[in-house]
């Protein structure tokens, strides 16, 4: 129920920047997640945000009220951790009066407040089990509940849903997602899992060395990729250089991949070099017979052909080219070559072009 | 709940102490003692026989411990009175002492009583030969102290290291005005060195020394404890004395109850249960030592007179004299 | 307020505080000890203590005698201990759970405890010796390199055999069979595979026991009357009657600061190089063996726990033995040495149990705080509180005593003669056991606990007592009792230290081992072992608290 504000921050560890410069503002009552690999600093932005460490430089407001130097237990928020982190030597209810209690709420208001966030994750015929007793799904919504009931303004997640199962993951993101959207509540979600990130989060940021690479909705980071990095990391994609023709038109890409001259889409910011890269994602390209010549369509050669059921997928080796590799959707499928035969890839023309 | 069950000793142990300070407000002493636990339990038995309304606290450890005890409580004494110490080590810490002209001091020779009524002896050791006959093996029973200089008893008798017994001490510091410098030297060469009086007349009873030079009441237990081979000799060319004494500590907080202590532990009565008990020798004329236990009476020893006194002021010079006269025969 | 306030509060300033109490009470008093090593009467800089020790051929020959027998010790405690955790780790025989009592044997029974049972033993009015005697055999005497090396072998192959044995269980088998399939014979398996991947454990321990053999003072001077031994030797240049010279104290305590420092730096080094290249792995299962040899392993494990135990039973066989002056009637029973140290000398009994409380209580309160702070709050200046809290082990207890005592017996805190030295003495020697004991369980406590704490608008110092404190319980309650149990028996440093009044049960004991009063000191033992075995037992029965999972 506060909007969060990080102005420039920066954190170190002993001389390393951990985190350079970075802004990012999240508005009221949105779900944000920070999306990347292990050590780009998705981690260490939360817990800046958390206040587990002083930053080195910037600032983290929360609405209007500068939250820099304010210590964690004063900020207010709630935490989910990766390990549940739940009290080992408390029940359920007391795991979730806990910080009820320190806030000297009174003894009814805190029964009613617990029993109802404990009936809310449904956990109602648990309260008075130890944690040890119970899965780990069930262990989350404690700490799901945990975090809640003390109404705080800001959610923080870290990686809630990675010691589950999968088909625990799937479930307890529905979860999650219903009792956040319940509360209104301004949420910071970190995860590793691009497709969690992109089932649950109105934006996500995906994070690269301590900076934000790229900031959107799902659709924009999967569809509108800056660079490569970004495209690579949303799902998957044949990132190709390729040579590209000096702009005509401000959205048109001429470009050159294994001698034919292709049409294509110019995305990101830059457009002065003579170099690009084409972000092509696997599903989006086709397969045609290898004569006659088609246009927008390249040679090549099939390497491997994998049967997954609900698609087909393809390594092909362009002529003069890299490898690239194509899926053909069941029921979308125009040929189904084998390898060592020719084909035509198909790039459509609306392809991206990024600045290399 | 466990941390509970984890003091409940402490709590014992501090409501003990409070149900003795109370006990004690009437007539207490607080007695540091260096003597074994059984001398210091017949003490105190005489004593409830003759006082009742005292009662006495006893702190217990080596002389040593406790002279630097008084010395460290000089501002604020704890305790009353100390029983015992030898002469030398006594002559070191005359400043905190109280004197006291006890009733009973005509009963004790000059000889035992310390400078300006500061101490009074309390018993006096003799120093011996004790001889464990099953491990002479062919050796002859010796009987004076130069039998030790000749070469066939090398490595055959113990002594201890006169830095760490007041008893040895004086033992050593009459083998030199005896013997000279090169009798004692001889001597040196041919000893094995203890570290403790204990060492040399346990050893001696178990077996590992033939023989050990040391104190009488000490060889004498392990007569009467019924260790047959076990024999003391009274060497021919004299014995020499080793008294102990007892004073009150300057200041002390008990003085008077204190003083009641002292007479009692210097009554006839007392001497005479130390004696049978634990063989102490008194210091009072008025007992026969023959007669009630089976060592001699001082007057049919030959001793070899010491000046207690001068032997303290020696004490650097003959310790490294020893040191010297050992490290030599090495 | 807050910047400075969060960044240093609570903990920072608690460490800073926790370096200061330490620094005052282990590095100063060290400091003191070096520098008195180095100064002469005047207090000018001399190294006339050391020019002194190098000259005396006795000192030379104690050092000698030192590390003879730390060698043989050490090569002998291997020679048991490496075949008996073998025997445990791949062997089913019957029988075999009796090992499991082997750690708790090493730390209940005292060394002063094990030292005067086997001289009543062994000794030369001992028991066997007496029998033997009697059949007309005579038993070598047991002073000397006999009982040394007897008896710290028995004290001390435990660490190697709980060293190795870990080290066995976390071996890989498949390596084993891996060495089999490339058609070694089994022998030569073991011999190629096997024995240079323990050899790191068994190295580590070896110095373990080796620098303790070094320190141990207990049995040297109980049993080394006629060898002549660094620490006895220090010990006995401190409690000369007249007052020993604090210049050669310190330069002899300096030079076995030295011989221990140098063992270890040697074990870090394997530690570092050696240890953690082995990659952790299934251990085969133990096989069952045929009868005869299953006969014969019992017989060997058993003997060696039947020795490791005798201690306990002769405490109290004599301490019920009727004894004259200090001959024991063996075969005699009688209540009174019992009843003597409770009526007439009860004073060594109750210091012990007030000394060690306040210890414990210090100590746990103390360790609690240091490993918390080592470990959930790692960086440069608790990695030094680190280093501090573990110093005492690498330090003889004769040794810090007379650091201790050097140092509090003048100056502002004059703490030499109280009982505030004696408690000191436990606290700073038993430390590092507890410390280490806190750390495993906090190790594996996760940070988020205390966060998530935190998070939930608790202040970190509450989280700490709210959170982190009844988590810690089981091990906090361990950790004291394994405290106090080893404080009861501490000996080496106490009996520098303490001064009339201050005696303790193994000061009582030792006093009437030397004053020659077995029955007396057998009391005391079993005065002594039963306030250990109290609270273990009352744990283990009462609580189900397993005491000895980290030990």
């Amino acid at each position: 129920m506060a909007s969060i504000s990080i102005e420039n921050i920066i954190k170190e560890f002993s001389g390393n920047k951990v985190l350079a410069d970075l802004s990012l503002h999240i508005p009221d009552g949105a779900f944000y997640t920070l999306l990347g690999p292990s050590g780009c600093g998705k981690t260490t932005l939360l817990r800046c945000i958390a206040g587990f460490y002083e930053t080195d430089g910037g600032r983290l407001l929360f609405d209007a009220d500068d939250m820099t130097h304010v210590p964690t237990h004063r900020r207010d928020i709630g935490m989910v951790f990766q390990d549940y982190a739940l009290f080992p030597d408390k029940t359920v209810f007391d795991n979730v009066a806990y910080g009820l209690r320190a806030r000297g709420v009174a003894k009814p208001e805190i029964k009613q407040r617990v029993k109802q966030a404990i009936e809310s994750v449904g956990l109602s015929n648990l309260a008075e089990r130890y944690p040890a007793q119970m899965s780990g799904g069930q262990r989350q919504r404690v700490a799901l509940a945990r975090a809640l009931v003390i109404r705080p303004r800001v959610l923080l997640m870290d990686e809630p849903l990675s010691n589950l199962d999968a088909k625990m993951r799937t479930q307890m993101r529905d979860v999650i997602l219903d009792l956040v959207q319940e509360a209104h509540i301004t949420t910071v979600f970190v995860t590793h899992d691009q497709e969690e990130a992109l089932a649950m989060s109105d934006k996500i940021a995906i994070m690269d060395r301590g900076r934000i690479a790229q900031l959107g909705t799902p659709e924009d980071l999967y569809g509108m990729p800056v660079n490569a990095y970004v495209a690579d990391f949303i799902g998957s994609a044949n990132v190709i250089p390729v040579p590209v023709e000096p702009a005509q038109t401000p959205a048109t890409a001429y470009y050159k991949l294994s001698g034919r001259r292709l049409e294509g889409v110019r995305a990101g910011e830059r457009f002065d070099a003579d170099n690009g890269i084409l972000v092509a994602r696997p599903e989006e390209l086709s397969l045609l017979a290898p004569d006659p010549v088609a246009p927008n369509a390249v040679p090549g050669s099939v390497l491997r052909r994998q049967y997954l059921g609900f698609k087909t997928t393809y390594r092909i080796r362009l002529q003069d080219g890299p490898e690239i590799r194509v899926d053909q959707g069941k029921g979308h499928q125009t040929i189904d070559p084998h390898p060592g035969d020719s084909v035509q890839v198909l790039f459509p023309a609306q392809s991206r072009i990024i600045s290399a | 709940m466990k941390m509970k069950l984890k003091f409940l000793p402490q709590i014992a142990a501090t409501l003990m102490f409070s149900a003795m300070a109370t006990l004690a407000s009437a007539q207490t002493v607080v007695l540091y003692s260096s003597n074994n636990t059984e001398t210091i339990e017949a003490a105190l038995n005489v004593t409830k026989k003759k006082n009742a309304s005292l009662n006495v606290q006893q702190v217990t450890g080596g002389t040593g411990a406790l002279m630097k005890r008084i010395q460290a409580e000089a501002q604020n004494p704890r305790g009353d009175i100390l029983w015992s110490g030898g002469f030398g080590t006594l002559g070191a810490y005359k400043e905190y002492m109280e004197p006291y002209k006890s009733p009973d001091l005509a009963a004790i020779p000059e000889e035992f009583r310390g400078p300006d009524n500061l101490w009074v002896g309390t018993n006096v050791h003799l120093m011996v030969i004790m001889v464990n006959e099953k491990q002479l093996k062919g050796l002859p029973v010796p009987t004076t102290w130069s039998d030790f200089m000749k070469p066939e008893w090398k490595g055959k008798f113990a002594i201890t290291d006169p830095s760490k017994s007041a008893t040895a001490y004086l033992l050593v510091y009459g083998l030199l005005k005896q013997f000279g410098r090169d009798g004692l030297e001889k001597i040196a060469a041919n000893a094995v060195v203890t570290s403790s009086s204990g060492t040399t007349y346990k050893g001696t009873a178990m077996g590992e020394y033939p023989v050990g030079l040391t104190i009488e009441y000490a060889a004498q237990e392990y007569v009467a404890g019924g260790q047959k081979e076990i024999r003391l000799v009274y060497p021919g060319e004299g014995s020499y004395l080793a008294p102990e004494g007892m004073f009150i500590v300057k200041g002390a907080k008990n003085a008077e109850a204190a003083r009641a202590f002292y007479n009692i532990l210097l009554s006839r009565e007392m001497q005479q249960e130390l004696l049978v008990k634990s063989f102490r020798r008194p210091v009072r004329s008025d007992i026969e030592v023959s007669k009630l236990t089976p060592l001699p009476d001082l007057k049919s020893v030959k001793i070899f007179p010491l000046d207690q006194a001068a032997a303290s002021e020696e004490y650097e010079q003959l310790v490294s004299l020893w040191n010297l006269a050992v490290n030599k025969a090495k | 307020m807050s910047f400075i306030k969060s960044k240093w509060w609570p903990w920072g300033v608690l460490t800073v505080l926790s370096l200061i109490i330490l620094g005052f009470f282990i590095l100063y008093p060290l400091g003191v000890l070096f520098s008195n090593s180095v100064r002469d009467e005047s207090g000018a800089l001399s190294l006339a203590g050391f020019a002194q020790l190098l000259d005396n051929s006795m000192f030379l020959q104690a050092v000698r005698n030192t590390l003879v027998l730390g060698t043989s010790v050490t090569v002998l405690s291997v020679g048991i201990g490496v075949p008996l955790a073998y025997m445990v780790a791949r062997y089913e025989f019957p029988l075999k759970n009796l090992v499991a009592i082997l750690p708790v044997v090493t730390i209940v029974i005292p060394e002063v405890i094990v030292g005067q049972s086997w001289l009543l033993i062994l000794g030369n009015n001992g028991l066997l010796t007496n029998f033997m005697e009697q059949i007309g055999i005579e038993l070598p005497s047991f002073y000397g390199w006999t009982g040394l090396i007897f008896s710290m072998t028995l004290v001390y192959y435990t660490y190697i055999y709980l060293g190795v044995l870990a080290a066995l269980r976390g071996f890989d088998g498949q390596l084993e069979e891996a060495g089999l399939s490339l058609g070694d014979p089994p022998l030569t398996t073991k011999l190629r595979v096997l024995a240079p991947l323990m050899l790191p454990a068994v190295a580590v321990n070896a110095l373990v026991v080796f620098s303790l053999v070094v320190g141990n003072f207990v049995l040297a001077t109980l049993l080394g009357s006629r060898v002549p031994l660094l620490s006895v030797m220090t010990y006995n240049e401190f409690v000369n009657e007249m007052g020993g010279s604090p210049l050669l104290q310190s330069a002899m305590s300096v030079i076995s600061i030295t011989i221990v420092g140098i063992v270890l730096f040697l074990q870090k080094r394997v530690v570092e190089r050696k240890l953690y290249t082995m990659t952790p792995g299934r251990a085969p299962n133990a096989v069952r063996v045929k009868s005869g040899a299953a006969l014969m392993f019992t017989g060997c494990v058993g003997f060696i726990i039947f020795l490791s135990l005798l201690p306990l039973f002769i405490v109290f066989v004599a301490a019920f033995t009727e004894t004259s002056g200090p001959v024991m009637k063996w075969g005699v029973w009688s209540l009174s040495s019992m009843t003597r140290i409770f009526r007439s000398a009860p004073e060594p009994v109750f210091n012990s149990l007030i000394f060690a409380s306040i210890a414990t209580l210090i100590g746990v309160i103390f360790a609690v705080l240091a490993s918390y702070l080592i470990i959930k709050k790692r960086n440069g200046l608790t990695q030094t509180l680190d280093y501090i809290v573990v110093l005492p082990l690498t330090i003889s207890g004769t040794v810090m005593g007379i650091a201790l005592v050097q140092t509090f017996n003048t100056g502002w805190l004059v703490l030499a003669g109280t009982s505030s030295i004696m408690v000191l003495c436990y606290a700073v020697r038993r430390l590092p056991f507890a410390v280490r004991n806190a750390s495993s369980t906090l190790f594996n406590i996760p940070d988020s606990i205390e966060e998530a704490s935190i998070s939930l608008g608790v202040s970190p110092l509450m989280s700490f007592f709210k959170v982190m404190l009844p988590v810690m319980k089981a091990s906090i309650i361990s950790a004291g009792i394994l405290m106090w149990v080893t404080t009861i028996a501490e000996l080496a440093a106490t009996i520098v230290v303490y001064t009339g009044g201050l005696e303790t049960m193994p000061i009582a004991i030792f006093r009437q081992i030397d004053g020659g009063r077995l029955g007396m000191a057998s009391a005391y033992g079993a005065a002594m072992i039963t306030v250990i075995l109290a609270p273990i037992i009352i744990s283990i029965k009462l609580f189900r608290i397993n005491l000895f999972s980290n030990a």
